[in-house]
This record gives C-alpha cells, sequence and structure tokens, in this order.
C-alpha cells in the first residue's frame, strides 16, 4: 500500500511541469494595458497603437526567455546542521552553483521544499556570476519530529521586469532527521532517595572506565587524568561506567487508541519530548541512559554520543498499540521513569517497577498559542 | 556607473522621449511645455523630498488642484480634450517627478510616460515619433530591469537591526547597494541593450504580423492637417510681399521610371477654376460636375472620372485606359483640405478602402475626406493628344461648359485686344491657344516679389504695367485672353515637377512647388493643359549633389517608409508582405486568400455594432468569470490560489492580503511568524488574533496534521476576530 503510495506520488511528481509560470501584480497591470492598447489598436486602426501593442507584447515574449535563460544551469546544494530539534529554529545553508558559461543569474529566489511545499523562509540572491558559487542560509523550524523529506528545490525569479514568476523545481531528494524538542528539566530525585540511602549525586570513582572528558565543577579531583590534561592544554577527568544507582532508564508508553483525536496525538507527542528531556538531562550528569518503548529500545549508555541514538529512537518512535509489549528488560536497580501520554495510572503492560510515571497532557483551549504542555509529576512508592 | 545613478539616469531618458514625442507634435501650448520641460530638467537635481514633508505635500497638492481646475476649464472653453489631457499628463509627470522617492514612484512614472506615448499616437505621426520610440524602447528596458532589481532588493534584503535612514532616504542597506558600482557594468548595459534590441525586433514582427482587422467601432481617426503655405484651394492675385520657397514635402509620388527619365515635369493637378471675378478664382454654382463611376474589387475602390466629353465608356475602354495611363502611387500629407492631385489629366483612382468617402467637385476635381495623410493611386493621361488631332477638333460644347468662356465685364478692353492682336493669324483654337502662352512665356518676367496692384484689374496691370509676376499671374493672363478669343479655358492650381528622390525612388513634391497653369478645351478630344509660366522659373528639378542635399533627401525617405510601412500599413500590404514571405520560402496556391480577407473586412464594416457587441460581450462574460473565481477562492490573489493547500492556508492567506491593503504588508524576507511578532511589536490592530492565526497556520502547513474540522473553525474565528479589529481601525497609508 505504502510503496504503491509513494510510486504514484513519484510519478505524480515527475508529471509535474517543471517551470511554473505565475503572473505579479505588476504583471497583471501590464497584462491589462496590453489588452487594453489591443482593443483600441483594433478599435481605430491607429498603426502607431499596433507599434506600441507590438512592444507591449514582445517585451512579454523577451521577459519569459530571460527568466528561462536565468533559471538554466543552476544547481543548489544544503548543508544541514548536526542536529535538528522539533519547535527549535535552525539554520540551513544553501549554496547554488551558476554551471553557465557566459551568463549571469539575477535575481534568484530559492525555496526548500520539504514534504512536498516550500518552507516558509527563502533564500535571495541577487547576481550569480558565471561559473561561480554564492551561498545563503536559511532559518527554518520543523514543528515535529520524525524523518522529514526533503525533496528538492523551487528556484524562482522574477527577472528581468518583474511581470513573472517563474519558478523551476530542480529534485534534490534527502532526509532530515528532526529530533524532537529538548527542554531543560530536571529528572526525578534518584531511586535511592526514595529509598532512604544516602548517595552522592556526582559521579562516583568505582566501576569500570568509560571515558575521558573535560573537568567540570563539583568532579572529584582524583579522578583527573593528568597525562591527557598535559596534552590537551585542559583538565581532563576520567569518567566511569556508572554504578547501579547511575543509570535510568526512559520508558515511554507510546500506545494510543485506534480512534485517538488530535489532542491524544499531541499528548504523546508532548510525552515524546519530555522523554528526550528527561534523557538529555540524565546524560548530562553522567548517567547511563537505557530507552524503552512498545517495540523499540536502545540499550543502556553513557556519554554525548548516545544521546543522539536516544534522540534517534525517539524522533523515529512511531505510536503503538496497547497490544505491542515493551521492548527489552528494565534494569530495576536503576532509576527508571515512565512517561505517559495521558492520565489514568500506569499504562497498560508496563514493566512492572517503575520508580517514577510523568503524565504529558496538552491543553487544547484556544487560542493554540498558548497551549502551553503541562508536564505532571506522579511519583509512585 | 552606481546602481543608482543608473536607475535614474535611465528613468530621466524614458521621460525625456515620452515628453518628446508630445512636444514635438507641435500641438501642445508653448507655455505648457517650456513650463513642463524646465520642470522635468529641475526635478533631476531634486532627488529627495524637502526635510519640511507635509508644508511640501500640501503645496503640491494645492498645485494639482490648480492644475486640474485650469484643465477643466480649457475643456469647457473648447480645447480639444486631447490636449488637455496631455496637458495634465505632463503635469502629472513633473510632480511625480518631483515626489520620488520608492520603486511605486518610479512605476507611476513609467506608466504615466507610456500614457504619453499612448496619446502621442493621435498627436504625433511623424518620423520623430518612431526614433523617439526606439530610444524609449531602449531606455524603458534599462529602467524596467534596474527597477525590478531595486525592488527585489527592497524585499528581500533583511532590514538591519538598528540601522535609521533619514526621513524619505532608503534604508541604509539599499543604499548601500545603489551606490554600488558592480552591479551595473558595461556588461550590463551592452546585455540590456541587446536584449532591447531583440525586444525591437519582436515587436517589429508583431507589428507586421498581427491582423489589420480594425472596424473604427468608437472613433476614427484623427489629426487635423496643418493649412500649407504653397497650395491653395482658392486663387487670389494682388497681395504684397515676397513668397517663400518651403521646402515642406507634401507629397510623394512613385512613378514608372521611364516616365523619369522623359525629364518632362509634371504637372500634379488639384483644383480648377470656372470664375474669375475682382482678381479672385472660384468655382460657380454653375460650374459643371464630373460623374464619378466606382467600381470594388479586391478590397479597393476604383473611382472613374467620367468625363463629359468621353460619354459613357464600355468596360474593355475604361481597361484600355487604364493600362494606357500613368501609374502614379501617391502619398500625400494633411494639407488641410480633401483635395486630391494627380498628373494631368487624371482618369481613375483607386483606393484601398472598400467604402468610398469620395466626391466629385466642380470643374473635374476629386475629393476625399481624409485627416491623416492618404495613399492612393492614381491613372492619367499626361501627354497631351498630337497637335493635329487638337487642331482638327471641332463640335459643340459638352451642357454646361459655357461658363468656361465667361470673360467677366472688369477685364479691360486693352485685354481683349491684346489676345485678339496676338492670335492674329492663328486659325484654329489650338493655335491661338499655343500663340497666347508663346506671348507670354516670352515677352513676360517671372518674380516671387508680389506688388499691390492697388484698385487697378490684377491681369490688366500685369499685362501692361509690371509687366511681370508670378504663376498665377500668368495663367489667369491666359486664361482669360483664350476665353476672349472664343477658346474654353479654366484656372488650375496644383504642384508642378518635384524633385527625384534616389533612395526611395520617387518624387518627392514640396510645398514650394505649387504652381498654376491653364487648361483649354477642345471639342472631342478634351482639356488639354498649356503653362504659359516662362519655364527658366519653374525649372525645380534640378537637385542638389551637396551632402546636406542628399541628407535631406535621405531623411525624407525615411519619412516616406514611415508612412509607407508603419502609420498606413493595411491589410493589403500585410497581405502582400504574407503573399512574398509565402512566395520566398515555397508554397504556392491560395490567391483567393486576399479576397476573403477582404470580404471579411468589408462584413466586419457592414455589421459593425454586430461584431462590437460580440466582443463586448466576449470580454463582460470574461470578466464575469474572473470575478466569480475570484470570489470564490475568498478574496485570495493569485499567488495565495497557487500556494493554498488547505482551507486554514486560504484563510492565512486571505487574512495576510488584508493587512497588506491596510498598509501592513509582509514583504518576501520576512517570514509569517516574524511579521506576526512585527505587528504585534507596531500595536497594529489585530496583532493578537493574527499572531494566533499565524501559529495556526504554521501547524497545518508544517505540522503535518491535516485540517481537522475544529482547527478550521478556530482560524475563522481568528480571521473574523482580525478582521474585525482592521474595521474599527483608523486607516493608514500603505507605505512601506
Amino acid at each position: 500500500m505504502t510503496a504503491r503510495a509513494s510510486v504514484l506520488s513519484r510519478l505524480l511528481r515527475r508529471l509535474r511541469p517543471r517551470r511554473r509560470l505565475r503572473l505579479t501584480r505588476e504583471g497583471r497591470y501590464f497584462l491589462f494595458i496590453t489588452l487594453a492598447i489591443g482593443l483600441a489598436a483594433v478599435n481605430t486602426g491607429n498603426n502607431l497603437l499596433y507599434l506600441l501593442l507590438g512592444w507591449l507584447l514582445s517585451v512579454i515574449v523577451a521577459s519569459g526567455a530571460m527568466s528561462d535563460m536565468s533559471l538554466r544551469g543552476l544547481r543548489v546544494h544544503r548543508r544541514a546542521p548536526p542536529r535538528v530539534h522539533a519547535g527549535r529554529p535552525f539554520v540551513m545553508e544553501l549554496a547554488v552553483d551558476n554551471t553557465k558559461r557566459r551568463l549571469s543569474a539575477f535575481s534568484i529566489e530559492v525555496e526548500e521544499l520539504v514534504d512536498g511545499r516550500p518552507v516558509d523562509k527563502r533564500c535571495y540572491f541577487l547576481k550569480i556570476p558565471p561559473g561561480t558559487t554564492q551561498r545563503a542560509s536559511y532559518r527554518h523550524t520543523f514543528l515535529r519530529r520524525g524523518l522529514h523529506r526533503l525533496d528538492g528545490f523551487r528556484v524562482r525569479s522574477k527577472y528581468p521586469f518583474g511581470l513573472f514568476v517563474k519558478s523551476r523545481d530542480i529534485d534534490a531528494p534527502g532526509e532530515l532527521l528532526v529530533y524532537p524538542e529538548v527542554r531543560p528539566m530536571r529528572p526525578p530525585a534518584p531511586r535511592a532517595h526514595r529509598l532512604g540511602e544516602t548517595t552522592t549525586t556526582r559521579a562516583g570513582r568505582h566501576g569500570e572506565f568509560f571515558a575521558l572528558r573535560e573537568y567540570r565543577a563539583g568532579d572529584d579531583r582524583r579522578a583527573i587524568h593528568w597525562r591527557s590534561t598535559a596534552r590537551r592544554g585542559a583538565l581532563m577527568v576520567r569518567e566511569f561506567e556508572q554504578e547501579a544507582q547511575r543509570r535510568a532508564t526512559v520508558l515511554i508508553d507510546n500506545a494510543l487508541p485506534v480512534d485517538a483525536d488530535d489532542a491524544a496525538d499531541d499528548a504523546l507527542e508532548e510525552a515524546i519530548t519530555i522523554a528526550a528531556s528527561l534523557a538529555a538531562a540524565y546524560l548530562d550528569i553522567g548517567y547511563a541512559v537505557a530507552l524503552m518503548a512498545r517495540g523499540a529500545a536502545v540499550p543502556g549508555a553513557a556519554g554525548p554520543a548516545h544521546l543522539t541514538r536516544v534522540l534517534g529512537a525517539l524522533a523515529l518512535l512511531a505510536r503503538a498499540t496497547d497490544a505491542v509489549p515493551f521492548r527489552g528488560e528494565l534494569d530495576r536497580r536503576g532509576d527508571s521513569v515512565l512517561v505517559v501520554p495521558r492520565g489514568g495510572g500506569g499504562a497498560a503492560g508496563a514493566p512492572a517497577g517503575v520508580g517514577a510515571v510523568i503524565e504529558a497532557t496538552v491543553a487544547v483551549a484556544a487560542p493554540p498559542a498558548a497551549a502551553a504542555p503541562r508536564a505532571a509529576l506522579r511519583e509512585v512508592g | 556607473v552606481r546602481f543608482g545613478f543608473a536607475l535614474k539616469a535611465s528613468s530621466y531618458l524614458v521621460v525625456a522621449s515620452a515628453l518628446l514625442t508630445l512636444v514635438l507634435s507641435g500641438e501642445l501650448g508653448p507655455v505648457q511645455v517650456a513650463l513642463g520641460v524646465v520642470a522635468a530638467i529641475a526635478s533631476w537635481f531634486r532627488d529627495r523630498p524637502p526635510a519640511n514633508l507635509a508644508r511640501w505635500v500640501r503645496a503640491w497638492t494645492i498645485l494639482s488642484v490648480v492644475v486640474f481646475a485650469y484643465s477643466v476649464v480649457a475643456f469647457l472653453a473648447g480645447t480639444d480634450i486631447l490636449i488637455v489631457g496631455a496637458h495634465f499628463l505632463v503635469y502629472l509627470l513633473v510632480a511625480k517627478l518631483f515626489n520620488r522617492r520608492e520603486c511605486k514612484d518610479y512605476q507611476q512614472i513609467f506608466i504615466l510616460t507610456f500614457l504619453m506615448l499612448v496619446a502621442s499616437t493621435v498627436l504625433n505621426a511623424s518620423l520623430s515619433y518612431g526614433a523617439l520610440f526606439l530610444v524609449y524602447g531602449v531606455a524603458g528596458t534599462w529602467a524596467m530591469i534596474l527597477l525590478h532589481l531595486r525592488r527585489e532588493l527592497e524585499d528581500n534584503l533583511p532590514a538591519r537591526a538598528g540601522a535609521v535612514a533619514a526621513p524619505g532616504a532608503p534604508r541604509p542597506e539599499i543604499q548601500r547597494v545603489l551606490d554600488s558600482r558592480r552591479i551595473v557594468g558595461p556588461r550590463f548595459l551592452l546585455g540590456t541593450s541587446a536584449i532591447s534590441l531583440v525586444v525591437f525586433v519582436g515587436a517589429t514582427v508583431m507589428f507586421l504580423a498581427i491582423p489589420r482587422i480594425g472596424f473604427g467601432l468608437f472613433f476614427n481617426k484623427r489629426r487635423d492637417g496643418i493649412a500649407l503655405a504653397g497650395f491653395s484651394d482658392r486663387v487670389e492675385l494682388g497681395g504684397h510681399g515676397l513668397i517663400k520657397d518651403d521646402p515642406t514635402v507634401v507629397m510623394r509620388v512613385k512613378i514608372p521610371s521611364a516616365r523619369r527619365a522623359a525629364e518632362q515635369p509634371l504637372h500634379w493637378r488639384g483644383v480648377a477654376f470656372d470664375g474669375y471675378r475682382g482678381g479672385r478664382w472660384f468655382r460657380g454654382a454653375r460650374a459643371p460636375r464630373t460623374e464619378l463611376s466606382l467600381d470594388y474589387g479586391g478590397g479597393r475602390t476604383r473611382v472613374h472620372l467620367r468625363y463629359a466629353w468621353f460619354g459613357e465608356l464600355e468596360a474593355p475602354e475604361r481597361a484600355a485606359r487604364l493600362e494606357r495611363g500613368l501609374r502614379q502611387e501617391i502619398y500625400l500629407e494633411p494639407m488641410g483640405n480633401d483635395v486630391l492631385f494627380g498628373a494631368s489629366l487624371p482618369t481613375v483612382f483607386e483606393f484601398d478602402t472598400p467604402n468610398p468617402r469620395e466626391r466629385a467637385g466642380a470643374n473635374d476635381e476629386l475629393r476625399h475626406p481624409h485627416g491623416a495623410g492618404v495613399r492612393y493611386v492614381v491613372y492619367s493621361d499626361p501627354d497631351s493628344p498630337p497637335a493635329a488631332s487638337l487642331r482638327a477638333a471641332r463640335g459643340d460644347l459638352p451642357p454646361g461648359y459655357e461658363v468656361y468662356l465667361d470673360v467677366p465685364e472688369e477685364i479691360t478692353e486693352r485685354v481683349r485686344a491684346l489676345a485678339r492682336d496676338v492670335t492674329r493669324g492663328a486659325a484654329t483654337p489650338y493655335d491661338r491657344a499655343v500663340a497666347i502662352e508663346d506671348h507670354l512665356r516670352s515677352t513676360y518676367a517671372y518674380t516671387l516679389r508680389m506688388e499691390d496692384p492697388g484698385g487697378r484689374e490684377p491681369i490688366d496691370a500685369f499685362l501692361f504695367e509690371r509687366r511681370q509676376g508670378h504663376c498665377e499671374y500668368f495663367s489667369s493672363a491666359m486664361a482669360i485672353m483664350l476665353r476672349a478669343v472664343g477658346v474654353p479655358s479654366r484656372n488650375v492650381n496644383g504642384f508642378l515637377g518635384g524633385e527625384w528622390n534616389e533612395y526611395g525612388d520617387y518624387v518627392a513634391v514640396r510645398s514650394g512647388d505649387a504652381h498654376s497653369w491653364v487648361e483649354a478645351f477642345f471639342p472631342g478630344v478634351g482639356w488639354v493643359t498649356f503653362d504659359p509660366t516662362p519655364p527658366g522659373a519653374t525649372d525645380r528639378l534640378g537637385r542638389g549633389a551637396g551632402l546636406l542635399d542628399k541628407l535631406g533627401r535621405f531623411a525624407d525617405t525615411m519619412r516616406l517608409k514611415w508612412f509607407q510601412w508603419v502609420i498606413e500599413y493595411d491589410l493589403h500590404r500585410q497581405l502582400s508582405v504574407f503573399k512574398a514571405l509565402r512566395d520566398t520560402f515555397g508554397g504556392g496556391g491560395g490567391t483567393s486568400m486576399r479576397d476573403r480577407m477582404a470580404a471579411g473586412k468589408a462584413w466586419l464594416a457592414r455589421n459593425r455594432a454586430a461584431a462590437g457587441g460580440a466582443a463586448a460581450a466576449a470580454a463582460a462574460l470574461l470578466g464575469a468569470i474572473g470575478w466569480w473565481r475570484r470570489r470564490r477562492g475568498g478574496g485570495v490573489g493569485a499567488a495565495g490560489r497557487a500556494a493554498a493547500r488547505s482551507a486554514v492556508d486560504a484563510i492565512y492567506l486571505a487574512v495576510q492580503s488584508r493587512l497588506a491593503r491596510r498598509g501592513y504588508p509582509r514583504v518576501a524576507s520576512v517570514t509569517p511568524r516574524e511579521h506576526a511578532a512585527a505587528l504585534r511589536r507596531a500595536g497594529a490592530p489585530g496583532a493578537e488574533p493574527y499572531a494566533d492565526l499565524t501559529e495556526l497556520y504554521y501547524r497545518a502547513s508544517y505540522g503535518g496534521t491535516s485540517d481537522s474540522a475544529d482547527l478550521l473553525a478556530r482560524a475563522r474565528t481568528l480571521r473574523d476576530a482580525v478582521l474585525a479589529a482592521l474595521r474599527e481601525a483608523p486607516r493608514r497609508r500603505a507605505s512601506r
């Protein structure tokens, strides 16, 4: 079904005209004047009016030919930033090559086509001399996480007279994985707290060596790795594989009923955002973080590279049903947080022994700009 | 060249060429022209309005009201609406030139200049229009491209925070580009010139190709003729002063080159008079009128002059006369009268119009009302019949021809006696005519200096006292003397000879070639031309070989080409062009095409009202469809329609265009969200609901959610909130 749909959409894209022409406001006036002169010429038989008419028509034709020449031979490349989060603006760099040998391209606008439509900001190039490349960048914000399809670019020009907008679509298929939004967040109090044990919140010195990282205020001075500090010129400390209490599992219940409405969908998105924020917060303070969801899991690990893995999994997390079980084994010795998209207690089928439950809900009352996500933390004994 | 300067200079070139087309028409008032030109030049030095903007604007408002009132008064006083309109256009242009700041002002300047060009199509049909149009085209292409680039800059260069522009000046970052020399270089000018050349070639092709099926629904051609000094529709002897030679070309005649080789100057006959009274020639009420017979075919009309002595000619005889006759293709400039000229004596006139407006005048004149110059073909019999047949001529005068024998009483006895003396010994009327012609030619002197004869009879004074005069004296004297000896005669006015133009292969007849001569009637043979003016005086065929003469002839050729190929270009010429093309590029047959087109044109001419009504109905239908589609689109412009994917999109775009109309447009470099934020900062009416609507738009467009009924309902509520706020807020002048 989906395969056939994608073939169909590709076919449709093939059939779509490569070039489009649209009148601008000035163009509409121009056309109106041309029509009026034409009418007057036919009516009066005044040859000078025919001369004007011929000129006006010729300007229209020349305008079409010139904008065509201006748009021809342009190549566009993009360079995406390393990480793009939903709801956060990012800057995409575009480079336009004018591969024509002699002619400059004037007045070029380039728009990125995402999921078949242009993004809200375009890049403008006044003049691209032949054989050169010019760069510009646009800011854009994806509202939703996930894999976004970059179809290519729409190159447009109103050159030479601003009467018509001619646009040409350049295919440059690509994909952009948009991670869920990550907000600054404090993870729930560690399990040890709740159990009455006292532990330090700092990374311990025990366990197996994990990695070297830069010194942060509060680190144990005994963990400084002097040899690499001398080499790098900055204080480096050893990180250790965390012990049981330094491990956290973020669980997210991505089950939604089949007849879920938009609000429920939004709540799931909010839950994913919270899960991502939690994972980032845990990783930031040195925890090893595992992710568990229905039909998806990321084994526990620590370090910045692991954040990318967790975010990637969350970005692609699909909605499931209650029938799909959580994947992976819950590490009951470490901290664990379950994020559920809506109220109603622990999600059915969630592994037992979860430390804390966070409910994510989204207020849907108008106006939408004020739709503030509300996360309620409920501690479970 | 600095970008800003290039834009200004090319715009002024556009202005200058458009203004000159009007000025050179010579139809505008000299005061208005002088004021307009001086003000336009002065505006060059005034790039920015003064600091006291309010006073400046008020001054212009008052001035505009005054000029408008003046225009209304001038119109009511009977000035032609076109002239009044042209004057007002000049004023508007000057006002705009003094207040040019933004791209919009430049656009309006272009529109005004174009309107001037349109007005000039009626007021100025001379070659100067063509030359200035060429300049307009080239400069216009530059200016339009530069203006477009400037506009794009204003739209797309993001505003830099903290940069403040002087009042009335562009933003600093725009000013930087305007001052840049890197954009407009020689290559740019060369490239755009090439473009305008291509545009011109295209315009020429279109001009030649657009079918000429004009049917004059509402207007007719209107161009006032200029009364020319040389040729006159009347003859009045007397007067005082020196007749000046006027080199203006009034008529161009294409004749077979064999005829040119004959070197015999042709008499281009225009008007003739039968009555003479008090030193003045006139057309009497009893003057015989020529009958015309018309025949149509191939979209042209042939007018056969049925001279009384011919009687009714059969068709073969008509064709034979046509065959024998000298064919002349004549391009007549507007002369302030409707006289048609042709080499003596014309037999057939041919017009390319199916609807004849020709009128036969008295004394075998032909008149054809035309205000804009006319092209026609004449067939004439320029050579006098052999002397033997003239000597043998006898018979009765046709009815009504007695008027040509009328000698008024005021003619003195010694004039009559002189006529008898001169013709003593001449046996036939023809010999008498030759004798009088010889006598006048050999005895009297030609002069361009006129002297008032006072109370004396002018012919008497010429023959016996002054013994010199210009051609009208000679012809008047001969005509009267002929009548005194019983030969029917009349005085004829027209042109003599002309100058051969080697570039265009035609005879250019100038105003100064105006001439007067005599026609004598011989029963059974017809009218024969006699020219009693001494030949040396009238020999104006000599052509100068100097560079200036050559240049003058070349310029005149250009003028003729302009008239032939632009002003008078019509369906027939168009068909001949197509036919020539078809012959060049092969293919054959289809000769009936010309007839079919002509038939179609004739049908249109006959059913003007029906055709006009159908065209108007079609236009109204198109308009209605457009309006309906626009309505259905919820007021979204074409841009919105193309981009709108969902109902929320459409609502958002509609609100955005409404905001733009109220002076809060979103330029391309600003995203919808930034726009909403800016409106909120500016405290624009409806900014709050607009911001919310913008968020909805983002959700619908980029959020991946489909429009739910709920989303749509919210979007509608927000739209209504924005529109309500806009309705309540006071209007703000749209500006950028």
